[in-house]
């Protein structure tokens, strides 16, 4: 069974066995997109190491595509490889960042495993548009604490449109709607940023909100836009978000240890794609470098 | 069997000795720059300072027993050795916030020449005498003679998998040129998206066994650097100058960093000013079994 039996058992995996590995990350806000304070970000698209992604705005419109470590083009923070044969987790014991680059603190980072997304090529269309499940989530199968964020990987053109989302919930409840009041775009949202955030009414972050009584997304059949958003394209993205760090201060590390002083030891699945999101609490230039370091441990 | 099967065989085998404190200062000369990373290993102090002193191109090993780095007592095998305890401070406030990451020095291959525009082969004819299979290798190219900056370059090399041909992202010369900063390393700029501490490794790759070949992009420029292999270990950052800063790798930070025989150990640096003539004095504490 994996998992730890006890603290004893944990020192013994990862000192006897040497079940434990580090992942070093540097990544920089997207190279053309200044971050504004009250919004959220994806960190995906930004260089670094891992350098940006490619894959978010590519494949077939409307149709889930599913995220993996290894999937080419996506470039998640690696976590050492599979432990468990595809099936088996890791468990997250300590996470570092910080930021040395002027104005990029105070900021708030999240850690998501980043499940698949649909791309929507069609920002003209107004009303629902049937979205393609042949594909179904690689991890967290049954939608449990699956969220979903809006993301465009071109910039998007004028409009304000309010989106809804009809999906099926993690206890396999279909035809649920994105509750009023809905979100709102942002007009000409840029690349990375998370289309509906920011401050205001209609404004959230960074996740789509669900409706009352449901803990998460197993699948997402409706995408609709009340008006045109002009131009771009977006992401729907899927992923279940793992821990989150402020960072307080420029240049000052924030740490989490998530063993003993916030005692949580998030799983990471085999072939987990991780990133981070950032809500911005200031005005953030282009191409600001973060870094930092995961640690896990398993057995 | 080596390791620690519980907390009480851990503190058993600290009372049996097996356990080494050992004190650091490190002093550098140099002016650095704020939100630039810096390697403390070229700067005075106690352990003295590391030069990269190799042949050109070619892989040249690091090691405590040779090249000296922070003591961290003999070689254990079979026994395993294990971080336990960080301890570092600075009486001067212009290094803080400072933060630092233990890295076991692996090797490098010296003095890259940032004028050369064809494809600069690498010799590997010594293999790595540590973390031999890559897994978490990064690879950090270290100024050892100024620059301008603003040109790019990639590198060539083989992963953790054993894939040849690799070829990381384009990185771009940091501005900041004294001896010690990290090459990719800027504060912040669009040209520099892959900025440092390490290189950037393409999707899906974690870690580096061997260098192939380097390549300056754009006209060059007339520096040299070191391009290093680290493992990182640890990180641990100084706050201010009212308190030390101390980590115990057990009970704050459950992780148990693992100490190879013969390890080189040496900070990297991200500094918010300049380091110059500010003591970084700390304390490494090991334990193994």
């Amino acid at each position: 069974m994996a998992g730890f039996t006890s603290q004893d058992n944990l020192i013994n995996e990862v000192s006897t066995n040497g079940k434990f590995y580090r992942a070093d990350w540097q990544k920089s806000t997207f190279a053309t997109t200044a971050h504004t304070a009250g919004l959220w970000y994806s960190l995906f698209r930004g260089g670094g190491n891992p350098a940006a992604d490619t894959i978010l705005g590519t494949g077939t419109n409307l149709a889930f595509q599913a995220l993996k470590d290894d999937t080419a083009s996506a470039t998640g923070i690696q976590h050492g490889g599979d432990v468990g044969g595809g099936t088996g987790y890791k468990h997250l014991l300590n996470a570092a960042a910080q930021t040395a680059a002027a104005t990029t603190a105070p900021c708030v980072l999240m850690l998501v495993d980043l499940l698949g997304f649909y791309p929507i090529t069609t920002v003209t269309t107004t009303g629902d548009q049937a979205l393609n499940n042949t594909v179904t989530l690689p991890r967290y199968t049954d939608g449990a604490g699956v969220q979903a964020f809006l993301t465009p990987s071109t910039v998007m053109g004028a409009g304000t449109p309010n989106i809804r989302l009809t999906y099926t919930d993690s206890g396999g409840t279909a035809g649920n709607l994105t509750p009023a009041t809905l979100p709102i775009g942002n007009t000409a949202a840029a690349v990375t940023s998370i289309v509906y955030s920011g401050t205001g009414s209609g404004k959230y972050g960074p996740f789509i909100p669900l409706a009352a009584g449901d803990a998460g997304i197993r699948s997402v059949q409706q995408f609709n836009l009340s008006a045109t958003y002009t131009s771009g394209v977006l992401n729907l993205v899927l992923c279940k978000p793992l821990m989150t760090l402020p960072i307080t201060t420029f240049g000052v590390t924030a740490e989490r240890d998530l063993v003993n002083q916030f005692m949580s030891m998030p799983k990471v699945y085999d072939e987990a794609c991780l990133a981070w999101l950032m809500l911005a609490g200031a005005a953030t230039p282009v191409a600001s470098p973060l870094s930092g370091h995961l640690e896990f441990g398993w057995s | 069997m080596a390791g620690f099967a519980n907390a009480r065989v851990m503190a058993d085998a600290q009372d049996a000795g097996q356990y080494l404190y050992a004190s650091f200062r490190k002093q550098a000369t140099q002016t650095t720059g704020a939100g630039v990373w810096f390697d403390l290993s070229m700067s005075p102090g106690n352990p003295a300072p590391n030069y990269y002193i190799g042949t050109s191109g070619v892989f040249t090993a690091l090691r405590q027993s040779t090249d000296g780095g922070l003591r961290h007592g003999g070689n254990v095998s079979p026994s395993k050795k294990f971080l336990r305890k960080l301890l570092v401070m600075t009486p001067t406030a212009a290094a803080t916030p400072l933060q630092m990451i233990l890295c076991d020095y692996i090797g490098f291959y010296g003095f890259i020449d940032e004028s050369v525009l064809d494809e600069q082969f690498m010799d590997n004819t010594t293999p790595l005498p540590r973390h031999a299979d890559g897994v978490g290798v990064q690879m950090m190219p270290v100024v050892v003679a100024g620059h301008t900056g603003g040109q790019t370059f990639t590198v060539k090399y083989t992963d953790a998998t054993g894939t040849t041909g690799l070829v990381t992202n384009t990185a771009t010369m940091s501005t900041q040129v004294v001896n010690g900063t990290i090459l990719n390393s800027q504060q912040s700029g669009a040209t520099y998206a892959n900025n440092g501490p390490f290189l950037s490794l393409p999707a899906g790759s974690s870690g580096v066994q061997q260098v192939e070949s380097v390549t300056i992009g754009g006209v060059g420029d007339v520096g040299l650097f070191a391009l290093v292999l680290v493992k990182p270990l640890a990180s641990i950052s100084i706050r201010g100058i009212d308190a030390p800063t101390e980590i115990d790798y057990l009970t704050d930070m459950t992780a148990l960093p693992q100490i190879e025989d013969d390890a080189y150990l040496n900070f990297l640096t991200l500094p918010n000013g300049t380091l110059s003539a500010a003591p970084i004095h700390g304390m490494i504490e090991t334990t193994w079994g």
